[in-house]
């Protein structure tokens, strides 16, 4: 596959992704099986570590699989790709947004918009609530219903909701708050 | 504006959704770039929009302060962390994100995003609840909470579905019907309609 052809099709998945990383994780997992460029093995753990590496995880997956080809500079080419649609079609939406955001359908539509928005910004707060918090996989096994939790790690969410309520930390701080303390307790 | 966004493509762990505490913090609050309305509005866009959410909202920010080069400079911050971080390990085998204390720290670190979280939802239902009879806002946030999480509906669907109630409550205050009985205006609102945006708007 030439940098070119890695070029096209990253600018695709950025192009027909539409509601965020785990589209493009399936449109990228699309083209590299059909084509066996990647073996499945290979691409969840690319998928696992994308996910628990900073960063958003669609231009993470980008990222990697350019590097997986073309070493660093593929990575830069990949990752290019997949945000050059954004930045051409957000710009030319931001360009006119506020001359429409006074017009009152727009503002009839944002009025449904602004709860959802908030709806799915709860799912995704849940999502990591799952991964963080729930253990699943002992849940399954031994179907008592106080393996899903581990009390350590309830705990320490509880003291960091404590804190982030109660003070104005910055949330940089508590990301390294949370990594030191994952490290010395879990 | 780059190094802002080079700090939130650090901190910002999985999707773009997760980063909207950090922009709440450094953009809305802190810098006064924004405001937590149109950051919401951003979303609400780059949601339905092509792209990833976090590159989008980045665009966005960036294009609406500084012009096109502000929309490239943020888009290149928000991607420079990824492109560093994976390029390093993907050199490195795989091997780093396998070690036993570094998954300790990155399960700490989900702890520690899933507390923002927490607070940003928290912070978000306490704004709809906070205007009286807001039963239109309520019933949207738990319905795509549930549509999502329970019946695995794409997100963009919500999104669209959800301008449609909008604009289909507005269709219903202008029926000519709710007009002629004469209540005043602000009596025959939708629950909706009591979000703040458009009490700007009759002001």
């Amino acid at each position: 596959m030439s940098l070119l052809e890695l070029f096209g099709i990253f600018f695709y998945v950025g192009l027909f992704t539409i509601g965020g990383g785990q589209v493009a994780i399936t449109l990228m997992q699309q083209v590299f099986f059909e084509k066996n460029l990647i073996t499945p093995e290979r691409f969840y753990n690319m998928v696992a570590i994308s996910e628990s590496t900073p960063g958003p995880i669609g231009i993470n997956m980008a990222t990697y699989i350019g590097c997986h080809f073309y070493g660093f500079w593929g990575g830069c080419i990949t990752t290019f790709g997949t945000v050059l649609p954004s930045l051409i079609i957000i710009m030319i939406i931001a360009s006119f947004f506020s001359k429409v955001q006074e017009k009152a359908l727009v503002k009839a539509a944002f009025n449904g918009l602004r709860p959802a928005v908030t709806g799915l910004v709860a799912v995704a707060a849940w999502q990591v609530f799952k991964i963080a918090l729930l253990n699943i996989d002992a849940y399954s096994l031994s179907g008592k219903f106080l393996d899903l939790f581990s009390p350590i790690s309830i705990g320490l969410y509880v003291v960091m909701l404590v804190v982030f309520f109660k003070t104005k930390l910055h949330p940089v701080i508590l990301v390294l708050l949370g990594a030191i303390a994952g490290i010395i307790l879990l | 504006m780059f190094a802002v966004f080079v700090k939130i493509g650090t901190v910002t762990f999985g999707g773009g959704l997760a980063m909207l505490p950090i922009l709440e913090r450094e953009l809305a609050e802190k810098r006064k770039w924004t405001t937590h309305m149109d950051l919401m509005d951003y979303y609400a866009v780059s949601q339905v929009t092509p792209g990833i959410i976090a590159v989008n909202v980045a665009t966005f920010l960036g294009y609406k302060r500084l012009g096109i080069v502000g929309g490239i400079v943020t888009t290149f911050g928000v991607v420079l962390p990824s492109l560093i971080i994976i390029s390093l390990i993907a050199f490195s085998l795989d091997s780093i994100a396998h070690i036993g204390w570094i998954q300790k720290a990155l399960t700490g670190i989900n702890i520690a995003v899933a507390a923002m979280l927490t607070k940003i939802v928290w912070s978000f239902i306490k704004n709809s609840i906070k205007t009286p009879k807001n039963i239109f806002g309520i019933i949207l946030v738990l319905s795509s909470f549930i549509l999502v999480t329970v019946f695995n509906v794409d997100s963009a669907f919500i999104i669209l579905g959800s301008a449609v109630c909008g604009l289909a409550s507005w269709a219903l205050m202008q029926l000519p019907l709710i007009k002629k009985t004469g209540i005043t205006k602000s009596k025959t609102r939708e629950p909706g309609e009591t979000i703040p945006f458009s009490d700007k708007g009759d002001a």
